[in-house]
């Protein structure tokens, strides 16, 4: 084993952050706010030769609305998602899920580009990505491409970016008015990683339920989206009837294990008991 | 040289007569809110290096291979401590003279015999360098299979549990008993593991100057840490200077020096430079001590009119495979209610873990919830209220020795706790409350009990010319607010104000003030305290009233009361004569004396004397998702005399939050293949975060005690977590009635069976 | 590798050479710049006894590579009183005996500081407990913590000086 020579490099741009990565080779990393790489430092769970902070990349920061999609810079903190009067208004989802992201402390170094590149299937934001239809933008040597959230999460920490690429924005359509959204999670200790979480978006014009889009957190390998749920939905009324048949249309959609915090059946029925309240807060708010 | 510790000298309230009494804040509030209080891991000596452990991934069996080129190549490594190469000591660390000297892992072969032990330290100029060398050691290892949980390996009786309590103790036939009972009942419960996880991880800087060893270190004990590291190192115990102003937290894990803090001191020995060594937060859980796991069977007999016939308490639990420490859990049923025939006992397993230690409460917090639950269980058996259940059990005489109580307030707390928390209310039958949101409501309740303890400790007291006086004793502050609460006892026992009076604590170079731990800090070294300011004054006395210029002559010492810096002619307050005035003219600038203090035989033979308490608590529970929530929580505490209310209130409030947690928070988690615990981290383990708790209240219900010492304290730190964990449980049977046996209740365990 | 970076710590720049990007900010403030006021309980961001202010928000040092805040303004439990004068919400600690062993007091403090300026949590206590719950206390001071905030605040706010805190 030879010993670690750790760089740093501090690009200003994201074309030169990718140049230092390609520089370093396959034994690089880039770190944002740090909150999940530093402790992993730490404990050796990872050990980069090369780290190249994105932090001081002016193109990643900034929330902007461009027509009928909201951008949202990489280097997003968890704070300005929480705070932002723009992700309020058009991608209020995300400002429900942020409170629940954690503690303060760590809301206000984290990064929402973090968040979803790691991919944490127990994390809220990347689960969220599912729910509001986000698109990532990735950079890499060849060039950017958009990624749509279902294409995007692809395994445990797998995602579509491949070594030295990196994501530099998440593009959110613009909720409309129609929009109707609600999310909550259920852990044993607040602020911790939820048991469970849900975030509902759904489209409720004249009373019948279209493009419903059903994200859960913590019931799999990675964030995951409840279509067999939203097919219940879809073109219904949000009636108890409905609300009944999306609860029973997860056992197809979720397929949790057995871990040490509860057995997966009773995952399960946490997943229904938190979807049927949130789908019930919707109607009655409608 | 012991670091000057700036304490505020002007108390914020003022005072009327007497310091003790007065609910003060601390002393030592100004230089923790500023930073300015400093923890072991605070200092750095000039030339110090770090040292980091390596630790075993194994449970059981033995390391074949560590890299020590590779850690030993890596920048700013200085040296790599493996049992090759360890520097020699005069004591076996797996000696062991007396049940207070448990056995050490520091490097003394190359076995493995749990999960998370030392097996090698490297020292670096730095802390980066320090851990990047531990990584590269990548250690192999050959493995045996490891011994894990309560059913690890053959069941056998301990030779003794706690220290030095019989394993089985019984009176009357609990058989007969049973078998005459109306009503009988019998259940088993099961509590986790469980690891103190002080805020401060323990920590030692060490240095050496030849044959003299300076050390900052946090120590519940610190006249025993000196002894046993002298022992240790074959050199005299005043040779070892430690200091340990403040420990951030202790709970019994820093009350014997552990093995990482003499590894600490080893590494500096190796080195020849002082070395700081800090355990990481993950390796807290192995060489520094945890709760055992318990897993208790009680049986209940009662007869028509709700008295019991009989009581057994039978706990099974786990101890080290080389060591011996048996949690006492059974033992909680010798004094908390009145049978005719009791039977406790122990039996044990050893496993593949670091040696259990006491914990906050050893014993009576583990055997607390199975007899509390187990009596309310009894008590919905009988149709009976279970307040109105144990007021008819009632204990009028300690029930094992038949003794009486040195005092028992617990009738009072009972009645206070009660009224305050408006039990009255409380529906008979469970899940019968809702809130407004739909959560069902349940309330339930606790008995709180813990001994009242002293141990041995002395005080050295100073009165000075210029008025002032000194009061030394090596007491140690870990939360419980000794820097304030003995500084008031000091100032009375001087006949002092408080800014008049300095209390010097916390360094080994002091008067040994014991061990705080057992709840029996406050009584002891107070007691030694009020001893050696008794001593002095009667040497001040002498001075006076043997000398015709004094206007105090001829008063004889029991004619002399001291206060306000001056003694007072007993029965003549015309004629007195400051504490200065007397010296100036005996030509002295001042004068000293020492106290001791220890348990009073012919007492303990006489009477029981515990604390006692009642708790009372409201928990929520959410029916679809089994999500708990304390709500609310009354606890009536009767522990003899206050010394600061402020202070207690807290230490109620902390025991309290353990009780909860221990209800539904914390548990250490081992993996059944490897051994090791799978949730060594404060993000897995869990303990209460600020808004898990609920809305608290502790009273303090007044009890004089004529037998416990002379100055009627018992202990506060421990109690609260007795009776709480009981009362939690209890709601949450009453919430939802469901009765859960296994600890932490777990939300699967509310929604099984659905 | 450049690994030189200049700080503002309690309002005095630090000029600090690092020999190891691995340093942390808590790392650094207590074996380097002997601010040890500022706590380690668990260097993963688990126990809250770390927290700063960084550029007036409160974060887990433990959690910050010292390396990527060249320039930052940090604020510690050292630099909080006016001289001899205690900030509100150390003197609201005292008051309502919001600690025991004292461990975690400086990320205590810290984050209620940082709580306060976020100014969300009105006087609500249950919001006050959620907001604090990443500041572990073993002792279990949390009553008087949570009492400890709101007195401060309260303070703060009739003082007019929420900004100036």
């Amino acid at each position: 084993m030879k010993a670690r020579a750790f760089s740093y490099v501090c690009p200003a741009t994201v074309a030169e952050a990718l140049d230092a990565f390609a520089a370093a080779g396959s034994e690089a990393s880039f770190i944002a706010g740090g909150q999940s790489l530093v402790p992993a430092l730490a404990l050796r769970l990872q050990a980069p030769e090369c780290l190249v902070d994105i932090g001081r990349i002016a193109e990643l920061r900034g929330i902007s609305q461009d027509g009928e999609w909201l951008r949202l810079g990489a280097l997003t903190r968890h704070v300005e998602v929480h705070d932002h009067p723009l992700i309020a208004a058009c991608a209020p989802l995300l400002a429900l899920a942020a409170p629940f992201v954690a503690h303060p402390a760590i809301r206000n170094r984290g990064t929402l580009g973090g968040s979803i590149a790691l991919a944490d299937p127990a994390s809220e934001f990347p689960a969220m990505m599912l729910a509001v239809a986000a698109e990532m933008e990735i950079a890499g040597p060849a060039g950017r491409r958009r990624v749509p959230a279902t294409d995007f999460f692809q395994d445990l920490y797998q995602t579509a970016i491949e070594p030295g690429e990196l994501l530099v924005a998440i593009h959110i359509p613009v909720a409309r008015p129609g929009h109707r959204c609600a999310f909550d999670e259920f852990a044993r200790r607040r602020g911790d990683y939820a048991i469970v979480g849900c975030g509902v978006m759904l489209a409720l014009p004249a009373d019948v339920v279209n493009e419903a889009r059903i994200a859960f957190l913590s019931v799999g390998s990675t964030p995951l989206r409840a279509r067999a749920a939203e097919a219940a939905l879809n073109g219904r009324p949000l009636d108890a009837a409905a609300i009944r048949d999306a609860q029973a249309a997860l056992a197809s959609d979720l397929d949790p294990a057995d871990d040490e915090q509860v057995p997966a059946a009773m995952r399960l029925h946490l997943a229904r008991v938190l979807l049927g309240r949130l789908l019930g807060k919707i109607a009655a708010a409608a | 040289m012991s670091p000057e510790i700036r304490l505020s000298t002007t108390p914020a309230h003022a005072r009327h007569g007497s310091s003790i009494g007065q609910p003060l804040t601390r002393r030592d509030g100004a230089l923790k809110v500023t930073g300015g209080a400093r923890y072991a891991a605070d200092n750095h000596p000039e030339g110090m290096v770090h040292a980091v452990l390596a630790t075993s991934s194994i449970a059981r069996g033995r390391v074949t291979f560590l890299d020590l080129d590779a850690a030993k190549a890596h920048p700013g490594v200085l040296a790599v401590m493996t049992p090759a190469n360890r520097p020699p000591l005069a004591e076996d660390p797996d000696a062991k003279l007396h049940p207070f000297m448990f056995r050490l892992d520091l490097l003394q072969n190359d076995l493995v015999r749990y999960a998370g032990q030392p097996i090698a330290v490297v020292i670096a100029e730095t802390l980066e360098a320090a851990t990047e060398g531990a990584a590269l050691l990548a250690p192999r290892y050959e493995t045996l299979p490891a011994r894990v949980g309560l059913d690890g390996d053959t069941p056998f009786i301990p030779a003794a549990v706690g220290i030095g309590n019989p394993a089985e103790v019984r009176i009357g036939d609990v058989e007969a008993g049973l078998a005459g009972a109306a009503t009988r009942i019998e259940a088993v419960y099961e509590t986790p593991a469980q690891y103190h996880n002080a805020m401060e991880p323990h920590a030692i800087v060490a240095a050496w100057d030849g044959d003299a060893l300076s050390i900052d270190t946090p120590s519940q004990a610190l006249a025993m840490a000196q002894g046993r590291i002298a022992g240790l190192f074959g050199i005299a115990p005043d040779n070892i200077h430690i200091r340990s102003p403040f420990l951030g937290g202790g709970f019994g894990s820093k009350g014997f020096i552990t093995g990482p803090q003499a590894l600490g001191i080893l590494a500096a020995r190796m080195v020849g430079r002082p070395v700081k060594l800090v355990l990481r937060r993950e390796q807290m859980y192995g060489p520094v001590g945890h709760r055992a796991p318990t897993r208790q069977r009680l049986r209940l007999g009662v007869g028509r009119d709700g008295t019991l016939t009989a009581l057994g308490h039978h706990a099974k639990t786990t101890s080290s495979t080389y060591d011996d420490f048996f949690e006492p859990a059974a033992d909680v049923a010798h004094t908390l209610y009145a049978s005719p025939a009791i039977a406790t006992s122990h039996e044990a397993v050893r496993i593949d873990t670091g040696t259990p230690l006491f914990m906050r409460a050893p014993g009576e917090a583990t055997g607390s919830i199975a007899l509390e639950s187990a009596i309310d269980e009894t008590a919905w058996a009988c149709g009976m209220d279970p307040l109105a259940f144990r007021l008819k059990n009632y204990a009028e005489v300690e029930p094992i020795s038949g003794k009486p109580f040195s005092s028992k307030a617990l009738r009072e707390c009972y009645a206070q706790g009660a009224e305050r928390f408006g039990w009255s209310r409380r529906p008979f039958a469970p899940r019968q409350m809702r809130d407004e949101d739909g959560l069902l409501v349940g309330w339930g309740m606790g008995t709180a009990t813990f001994p009242a303890l002293m141990f041995q400790a002395e005080a050295r007291a100073v009165l000075k010319r210029d008025g002032t006086g000194v009061m030394e004793s090596g007491t140690h502050d870990m939360g419980q607010g000794a820097w304030t609460a003995f500084a008031q006892i000091a100032a009375d026992a001087l006949g002092l104000d408080m800014a008049r009076t300095e209390f010097r604590a916390g360094t080994s170079d002091l008067p040994d003030a014991g061990i705080a731990g057992g709840s029996a800090h406050t009584a002891t070294a107070g007691m030694a305290i009020h001893h050696a300011g008794a001593a002095v004054i009667a040497r001040l006395a002498d001075l006076a009233t043997g000398d015709a210029r004094s206007p105090l002559f001829g008063a004889g010492n029991a004619g002399v009361v001291a206060r306000d810096g001056r003694l007072f002619r007993r029965g003549d307050e015309s004629r007195s004569e400051s504490y200065g005035d007397i010296l100036a003219r005996a030509g002295l600038g001042e004068i000293d004396a020492r106290g001791t203090s220890a348990a009073d035989p012919d007492a303990q033979a006489s009477y029981a004397m515990h604390a006692h308490g009642a708790v009372f608590a409201e928990v929520k529970v959410d029916p679809d998702l089994g999500q708990i929530r304390a709500t609310r929580l009354v606890g009536a505490f009767a522990a003899g005399r206050v010394i600061n209310s402020r202070l207690v209130r807290s230490q109620y409030y902390g025991g309290m939050i353990w009780g909860v947690s221990f209800a539904l928070h914390e548990q250490a988690v081992a993996d059944p293949r490897s051994g090791r615990i799978l949730n060594a981290n404060l993000g897995e383990y869990h303990i209460p975060v600020n808004a898990d708790v609920p809305a608290l209240e502790a009273l303090i219900v007044e009890e004089h005690d004529p037998h416990v010492n002379a100055l009627g304290i018992k202990g506060v730190g421990e109690i609260g977590v007795t009776g709480t964990a009981g009362a939690v449980a209890n709601a949450v049977w009453h919430a939802t009635g469901r009765r859960c046996r296994r600890f932490p209740i777990r939300l699967d365990d509310l929604l099984t069976g659905r | 590798m450049d690994l030189s970076i200049s700080l503002t710590v309690n309002g005095v720049r630090r000029d600090v050479a690092l020999d190891n990007p691995r340093v942390t900010l808590l790392d650094l403030l207590r074996e380097r710049l002997d601010l040890t006021g500022t706590k380690k309980g668990c260097d993963r961001g688990q126990c809250g006894a770390c927290t700063i202010l960084l550029d007036g928000r409160r974060i887990n040092s433990c959690l910050a590579l010292a390396i990527s805040h060249d320039g930052a303004d940090i604020l510690t439990i050292e630099g909080l009183a006016q001289g001899e004068e205690l900030h509100p919400v150390q003197a609201a600690f005292i008051a309502h005996d919001g600690f025991q062993c004292g461990f975690c007091t400086p990320g205590q403090i810290m984050s209620a500081v940082g709580l306060i300026r976020e100014g969300q949590a009105g006087d609500d206590p249950e919001r006050v407990r959620e907001a604090m719950s990443g500041n572990l206390c073993r002792c279990g001071a949390y009553a008087g913590i949570t009492e400890a905030v709101l007195e401060a605040q309260k303070t703060l706010a009739d003082a007019g000086r929420r900004d100036a805190a």
